[in-house]
């Protein structure tokens, strides 16, 4: 094997310090600002959107909600400031340079000092959203009517995390479906539900559950009739568990079909989407007035906290053997969701048993300490005579200190630099011993 | 159905194995109330020492160190594999 004699200044740890030098660069660098603010506008620059790719007469890009599918682009989301707006701006494309053009903000921003996250999508006004699309934030100053602090751009795809990854899984579901026992409540449906509050956007009504939909179709008719409850009307709250109740003594003596959902004012005018679609419940009732109502067999409960087995199986023609046997290969040997979910159950059986739960028990205790506030505070004081006691240290006295926060910085980056140099020299000395041994 | 049945066997051993232990949940009373002495005593040095910088390079270090040892246990493993690691 040939030997390479690297020039003196290419030593190993030269070449060393230099990889780490670049990666730290690369770690350290933002991300690239694909739009910055000025003014009122924000100037949106075609490393978001080619001109060249997409020019045309209806091209253009603006403000749009992605939970949204509207032709023509009519709305836009600023969802920070609480409000959806209606509101669609094409900007075109330039002739030349690289900047698509500035959307000015100014006649739409609230009258009060906000930050603001923002999502910009180019759509071609054929339904088609053009990718990638981008995210940041911005701070909207309301005293001089001005943005800044543009920040944390950053561009993606249509299918990232936010936006297939909240489509894919939730929750929110519905958990018990009853009939009352209560007297005088007999025709009363209770139905039980859970939101979780991590899953709510109330800018966004496809995850904006505020009334439950009842629809019923009484046998043998298929004619469907609605009947709506605010959420949680009987017990819980917005978010959470809840208990929904249905008073439905004013429906005729017979057996009736149900299917019950989440809604909100939009959805039932078909205006904008339904709230968490693939939760429902499917049962059947009987409605007598001498006896009240009763459930019919089982109910049937659907949500989508877990994702739905994909289909992969081809349809294979009969004389098709290949197919076939691709089939029976993927049959054979591709582990089904159910038995790798048995080792995510697992996972949460070993943090509740003796003595694995200390692992995760101490993780949490020792993420509270970030987030709760510490009943117990140092104060050290000595007698001191007839000057009574004089107090050594405490939390007042540490907080006079002057400068304190210039020193809190000062330790912070001497840390930060002590880190470095460790892991440098640590690196370095894992290098030299393997050229030792080699 | 070969990978999903063995991969079912593993997670009933591991199952039948696990529930050998008995349940359990939360930390002794003592521990998690020293843990807030210690937090209430360091906290009031938080406006001059960076309390939250600390524990993060710490951490840092630690994740560190346990690559390092992570990947000289690979490589151990690795060298124990007769004709894979040299010692057929």
């Amino acid at each position: 094997m040939p030997v390479i004699n690297l020039p003196s200044y290419l030593s190993r740890k030269s070449l060393l310090f230099l990889c780490l030098s670049v990666a730290s660069a690369v770690f350290f660098t933002p991300l690239p600002t694909s739009a910055s603010g000025t003014g009122t506008e924000v100037l949106i620059t075609n490393e978001l959107v080619s001109c060249s790719e997409h020019a045309s007469t209806t091209s253009f890009i603006g403000i749009k909600n992605p939970e949204y599918n509207s032709i023509p682009p009519d709305d836009a989301i600023l969802p920070n400031n609480s409000t959806i707006w209606e509101y669609w701006n094409g900007l075109g494309c330039p002739s030349t340079g690289d900047n698509i053009g500035y959307y000015d903000l100014s006649d739409f921003m609230s009258t009060t000092t906000s930050g603001v996250y923002l999502m910009i999508f180019g759509d071609n006004q054929f339904g088609d959203m053009i990718e990638p699309w981008f995210y940041g934030q911005f701070y909207w100053n309301a005293t001089t009517s001005e943005i800044s602090n543009v920040l944390n751009y950053s561009t993606s795809t249509l299918d990232s995390s936010y936006y297939s990854g909240f489509h894919s899984t939730y929750d929110t579901k519905f958990t018990d479906v009853s009939a009352s026992t209560t007297a005088g409540h007999l025709d009363d449906l209770y139905v039980s539900h859970f939101v979780d509050p991590d899953e709510v956007d109330t800018n966004l009504s496809a995850r904006n559950p505020t009334y439950i939909k009842l629809s019923y179709a009484k046998q043998p008719d298929i004619e469907t009739a609605s009947v709506f409850e605010t959420l949680s009307n009987l017990s819980g709250s917005s978010t959470g568990n809840g208990v929904t109740e249905f008073d439905l003594s004013s429906l005729t003596h017979g057996t009736y079909d149900v299917l019950i959902q989440f809604s909100n004012i939009g959805a039932n005018l078909g205006l904008s989407e339904q709230p968490f679609p693939d939760a429902y419940v499917y049962l059947t009732i009987d409605l007598d007035p001498a006896t009240g109502l009763s459930i019919v067999g089982d109910v049937e409960y659907y949500d989508k906290t877990t994702l739905p087995e994909p289909d992969i199986y081809e349809d294979c023609s009969l004389g098709d053997l290949t197919c076939h046997l691709s089939n029976a290969g993927k049959a054979l040997f591709l582990p089904s969701q159910e038995s790798v979910a048995n080792f995510i159950t697992l996972q949460e059986s070993i943090s509740g048993k003796f003595p694995f739960n200390y692992v995760s028990d101490f993780k949490d205790a020792f993420a509270s300490l970030y987030t709760t506030s510490a009943t117990q505070s140092l104060t050290i004081s000595v007698p001191f005579g007839s000057f009574g006691n004089i107090t050594l240290l405490s939390a007042d006295l540490i907080n006079a200190v002057p400068f304190a926060s210039t020193i809190r910085t000062i330790l912070s980056y001497l840390l930060w630099i002590m880190l470095t140099v460790q892991i440098y020299r640590r690196t370095l000395r894992i290098f030299n011993s393997q050229e030792t041994t080699a | 159905m070969i990978i999903s049945g063995f991969l079912n066997l593993i997670a009933y051993l591991l199952n039948l194995l696990l529930s050998l232990f008995p349940d359990a949940t939360g930390l002794p009373v003592g521990f998690t109330t020293a843990l807030d002495y210690f937090a209430g005593y360091v906290g009031i040095l938080d406006p001059i020492v960076p309390l939250d910088t600390l524990a993060t390079t710490f951490a840092l270090i630690i994740t560190y160190e346990v690559s390092i040892f992570a990947f000289r246990g690979f490589r151990w493993l690795i060298s124990h594999i007769p004709f894979v690691g040299g010692k057929g």
